[in-house]
């Protein structure tokens, strides 16, 4: 109860802190033009709402005698997709139908029912079935032999711990080996570039206010366009930005997150 | 009932409705960490489909909760459409539109401070996950209530106010660095 009443109070203690800063910064938040749609773009909504009304009326005035309800609520493509997807559908069991009924159990009842109406194409009837189910048993084959092939790549770490001397003299493990490692080392450092594209990117305003305030930062790492740097507040708390190279400039830099400097040091190249 | 108004065919409740609600939908969309143009492109589709649904549109509920589902479904959409949203957190022109010469009098330290804790307040709205960033952007920036919100994402309430914490105490913690 009183982890509920205290997760409450929490709750209610970070809503006046929110509400209170929109309240302080109501001005910013509300006159930013980059955050209000531009008058050409309400125009053409209001232009939009306007067409449709006079284009919806008319066209009930006009369209309702003339015209069957059918034709009002069903468009023209649609009994045409209809009958694609019917075809295609049909056309998908038809291809598939040697997967969907099992061969043993219905097909010798078909088989007698055509042997009492047409003798004569019975013989060739079976043949085409005869030769459908032996591409189809090699279809198996060939899908249970790459379930297979998948199931000794999967096991491939455990067979390297087990039979290390043969699979040294592989080359073929050894390749793959290497490309699972490439593909989880490709994986590992799309999630890295991600996580970095999420970091924000330092601007003015807040170079100004660090400075201002002595906070101290270290560099963590270059990357190609940017630096990525650990700013330190006066209560010891970190936060990770990014600081373009085109628009900052870093003076003594000193590499290890160990030394801490101060924003005295970074320099912003004002382009205008 | 202006949007029942409009469905019947009286143009000029649009206008009104437009006008009332035109910029917490285009906020709603441009505070999602997108670009101005999709946020232009999804606000305009937001109200296509609000203007093409009229003649089905049924008073059930409160316009501004109908309204905002049909703008998270699209939003909701984009993300799925774009896996990962990694746009540039805050547009380029908005923080050089600031220069520095601009900010450099003393009487302009404070607006500064100002305009440097609204950056970070959009950066760390930006940063959140999406769920929890439609939960805060409807009810701090929207003003619906956890009630409202339950019915326009179908949660259960208590999942919405679980994200709305956690969404604030992120919030705080991003800022922590300028307020105390």
């Amino acid at each position: 109860m009183s982890t509920e009443k205290d997760e409450n109070k929490a709750l209610q203690d970070d809503e006046k802190f929110i509400n209170e800063l929109y309240a302080e910064l109501e001005n910013e938040l509300s006159s930013a033009a980059s955050e209000q749609p531009s008058k050409s773009f309400d125009e053409s909504i209001l232009a939009a709402a306007h067409n449709a009304v006079a284009i919806g009326s008319n066209a009930t005035k006009s369209t309702v005698e003339k015209l069957p309800e059918v034709d009002k609520s069903r468009p023209w493509y649609v009994p045409i997709s209809l009958a694609a997807s019917t075809l295609l559908v049909v056309s998908l069991v038809v291809n598939q139908g040697g997967d969907i009924f099992p061969n043993d159990t219905i097909q010798p009842e078909s088989i007698a029912v055509q042997a009492d109406v047409e003798p004569e194409h019975v013989v060739a009837t079976e043949k085409q079935r005869m030769s459908k189910r032996s591409f189809m048993a090699e279809r198996k084959e060939l899908i249970k032999g790459k379930a297979r092939q998948a199931d000794k790549m999967a096991r491939m770490p455990s067979l390297m711990t087990k039979q290390e001397s043969d699979i040294a003299e592989s080359g073929l493990a050894a390749m793959t080996n290497d490309s699972l490692q490439g593909s989880l080392q490709a994986s590992l450092q799309d999630s890295l570039d991600r996580k970095e594209a999420q970091i924000p990117r330092l601007s003015n305003q807040q170079y100004l206010h660090f400075k201002k305030q002595s906070f101290l930062w270290s560099l963590h790492k270059e990357l190609n366009d940017d630096y990525l740097i650990n700013v330190f507040s006066d209560k010891n708390i970190v936060v990770q930005y990014k600081l373009s190279k085109e628009e900052f400039l870093i003076s003594d830099m000193l590499d290890g997150e160990s030394h801490k400097l101060s924003f005295e040091q970074i320099t912003p190249l004002n382009k205008k | 009932m202006l949007m029942l108004s409009y469905a019947n065919g009286n143009a000029s409740a649009f206008d009104e409705l437009y006008q009332r609600h035109r910029l917490a939908v285009f906020r709603f969309f441009i505070r999602q960490n997108l670009p101005l143009a999709v946020a232009e492109e999804l606000t305009h589709d937001t109200w296509l489909k609000v203007i093409n649904a009229r003649q089905s549109y049924v008073a059930t509920a409160k316009f501004t909760t109908y309204l905002f589902t049909v703008a998270r479904r699209l939003a909701m959409d984009y993300q799925h459409k774009k896996s990962n949203l990694c746009e540039e957190l805050i547009s380029d022109h908005e923080i050089e539109s600031h220069s520095i010469e601009q900010l450099n009098s003393n009487n302009e330290l404070l607006s500064q401070d100002r305009r440097a804790l609204n950056t970070t307040l959009k950066q760390q709205i930006a940063l959140l996950p999406f769920e929890q960033r439609e939960v805060f952007l409807l009810k701090q920036e929207a003003g619906f209530s956890l009630d409202d919100i339950a019915n326009i994402t179908q949660q259960n309430k208590e999942k919405v106010k679980s994200r709305w914490r956690y969404a604030l105490q992120k919030i705080r913690k991003g800022l922590s660095f300028y307020v105390n």
